[in-house]
């Protein structure tokens, strides 16, 4: 479904990304891991076209999506969240949401200017769709500045959504949370992949990780140096040796 | 009476002015070239009334429009660069589009008279409001009725879903962008509609000063333009226009007794008055938001509704304040001032909202002590004593 063909990225003299490989089949969860400054959020940001590639090829649903600009790939079905949460804090959570509306589907069933003076029906009941899914319908008409600190990131992953994507991006959505947290997180990701949604996860925290992908990606000074399932990762030398030298199960997540 | 009808129409004119601004700052951008957008309007809409015999509404539509066209061609360069050197980049076309009509001369000769602008000398003899026989009421009618329809636009514009990504872009453009919000289409078009109601503000402008020159247009306007949505807040249209009349009505004109004292206190005042409303003079959008959120299309009806009352209201009170000051022999300086402490009041949150906030609470325990005293309801009593 993704696939990324020898992806460079230069900052100045810095090589962010470094020629990296990526392959993500539809309906997978996809893990990228690595240490921190390897180059994972650089990817992200990549993919959604919030900055061009130095070199390389993106490619979606057999498309090249290389160097498109981020509403345009939104609309090819790639949604994203951010590493640092992104809402806009002035509005309500209602609104967020509500300017999120813009899945293809929904841009073509309405004329321009109901869609931009008051959105259709249907965009409205999506919006109470998200609130739904975000455990937030009780709140709609709070500013989502004013929410606590799961809950903006439950928002950030509904707004996402809204867009009906076919593919996540999601950047450290675990950042930051408690056990508890992460493991509705977990819950909330199974769901989405039964609905058919593919993610590509950037994540430090291992239990999740390691739970919920069907692969991982390991990058580090940019470069991929390992793949496989969450176990052969695991278990692979040079991992272990990005991680700071420390072994064993758990090193990897004490190291993040 | 003259001199508040010129006011009025001022105080109009800028307000418009300042909403143009108002629009293109939800979007995150401070632009400096509004006074330029204005220039083409009151050139335009001037040359129309007067060279070419339109009536006023049709050349101040033409005027928006220019406004609006021009507006739209510098957003796409101009909308490529972000915060300071956005500002440099329309402060520098502001300014190119008054020297561009500091050199533009285009007369036509009708009888003795030669009609239209002339470089430096400026643009005379806009006479359309005289020559139809316009008293200064009906001007200040005419102008009011326009700001109070522009009003209305912003207002459903704002509580629109298009007013909704305006503001996020405006808060986070990246974020906005990786939601599906075309950047260049929202900011141009943001800055098209600034640059359609700037224009339609100089149409009126021309028209009521009937002669305009180049340096009607500066800088000083500019910043004017974006200091009145910034100091009544922008939460709403309302603040603009309570920045409007706090800034022509009372600090200009108000002030106007002290001298040259006047420019000292003009900006320390603005001071003072940022630092007690920090969030601009309206802040009860929010609370208003509440109860409109949903329901776009009542709440621009209501809304509507709600500016007829307050032009009647506003024109009672220019009346009241006349007849006050026709009886009493106060100045219009100390009438001004305190009309400006009940308009404050009114539009601050600890004003008008909390007095609505408390009338709920006023009835029940006006309707518990008219029960008390009637007898009627002793259940209710046991109840308060519990």
């Amino acid at each position: 479904m993704l696939e990324l063909w020898g992806l460079t990225k230069n900052f100045g003299g810095v090589v962010a990304v470094d020629a990296l490989d990526l392959k993500v089949e539809e309906g997978e969860i996809v893990g990228l891991i690595g240490p921190n400054g390897s180059g994972k959020s650089t990817t992200v940001n990549l993919i959604a076209g919030i900055f061009p590639a130095t070199g390389g090829k993106i490619a979606f649903k057999d498309q090249d999506i290389t160097d498109t600009q981020p509403h345009r790939t939104l609309e090819c079905g790639i949604a994203r969240t951010f590493q640092n949460i992104r809402l806009f804090n002035e509005l309500s959570v209602w609104q967020n949401l509500w300017v999120a509306q813009n899945a293809p589907e929904t841009k073509k069933s309405e004329s321009f200017l109901k869609r931009w003076m008051s959105g259709s029906s249907a965009a409205r009941r999506s919006v109470e769709d998200g609130l739904a899914f975000a455990d937030l319908a009780d709140k709609g008409d709070e500013l989502a500045g004013n929410l606590a600190f799961g809950e903006q990131r439950r928002l950030e992953l509904a707004r996402a959504l809204s867009a009906k994507p076919s593919l996540l991006l999601l950047d450290e959505p675990a950042a930051g949370m408690n056990l508890e947290e992460v493991k509705a997180l977990d819950v909330r990701l199974r769901k989405l992949q039964t609905m058919g949604i593919t993610i590509l996860l950037v994540e430090h925290v291992m239990e999740l990780v390691m739970g919920i992908t069907d692969r991982i990606a390991v990058l580090n000074f940019g470069r991929k140096i390992a793949e496989g399932t969450p176990a052969e990762v695991q278990a692979n030398e040079l991992v272990r040796e990005a991680y700071l030298g420390t072994s064993g199960k758990s090193s990897a997540g004490s190291a993040a | 009476m003259q001199f508040w009808y010129g006011l009025a129409q001022l105080i109009g004119v800028h307000t418009i002015l300042g909403l143009s601004a108002y629009v293109v700052l939800q979007t995150g951008q401070v632009s400096m070239a509004q006074a330029g957008f204005f220039a083409i309007g009151a050139y335009v809409a001037g040359m129309l009334t007067a060279i070419a015999d339109w009536h006023l509404v049709p050349a101040l539509i033409v005027g928006g429009v220019a406004g609006a066209a021009v507006a739209a061609l510098a957003g796409f360069p101009a909308l490529r660069v972000k915060g300071l050197m956005f500002v440099v980049a329309t402060l520098a076309f502001g300014e190119a589009v008054r020297l561009f009509w500091f050199n533009f001369t285009f007369q036509v000769a009708e009888g003795a008279v030669k009609l239209g602008p002339e470089g430096g000398e400026g643009f005379k003899q806009i006479r359309f409001f005289p020559a139809n026989g316009w008293t200064d009421l009906d001007r200040a009618i005419f102008i009011w009725s326009v700001l109070f329809i522009v009003m209305a636009g912003v207002w459903w514009l704002d509580r629109s879903r298009a007013g909704a990504v305006l503001r996020a872009v405006g808060e986070d453009d990246l974020a906005a962008q990786s939601v599906g919000v075309n950047l260049t289409a929202v900011k141009v078009t943001a800055f098209a509609i600034g640059g359609f109601i700037a224009g339609i503000g100089g149409s009126l402008y021309s028209h009521y000063t009937t002669h305009i020159e180049h340096a009607n247009f500066g800088v000083i306007l500019a910043t004017f333009a974006i200091a009145y949505p910034i100091v009544g807040g922008l939460h709403n249209v309302f603040g603009t226009l309570a920045a409007v009349i706090f800034i022509q009505g009372f600090l200009v004109e108000g002030l106007r007794f002290l001298g040259d004292w006047r420019n000292l206190l003009f900006g320390f005042l603005i001071v003072v008055a940022m630092n007690v409303s920090p969030r601009g003079f309206v802040s009860v959008y929010r609370d208003m938001s509440v109860y409109w959120k949903r329901r776009v299309h009542g709440g621009a009806l209501l809304t509507f509704l709600l500016i007829v009352a307050g032009e009647a209201a506003g024109y009672s009170i220019v009346a009241i304040v006349d007849g006050v000051i026709g009886r009493t022999g106060l100045q219009y300086n100390h009438m001004a001032w305190i009309f400006f402490l009940v308009v404050w009041a009114a539009f601050s949150w600890s004003g008008l909202a909390k007095l609505i906030q408390m009338i709920p609470a006023g009835l029940s325990r006006l309707s518990g002590a008219l029960r008390g005293t009637l007898g009627t309801s002793p259940t209710r009593r046991s109840g308060r004593t519990a």
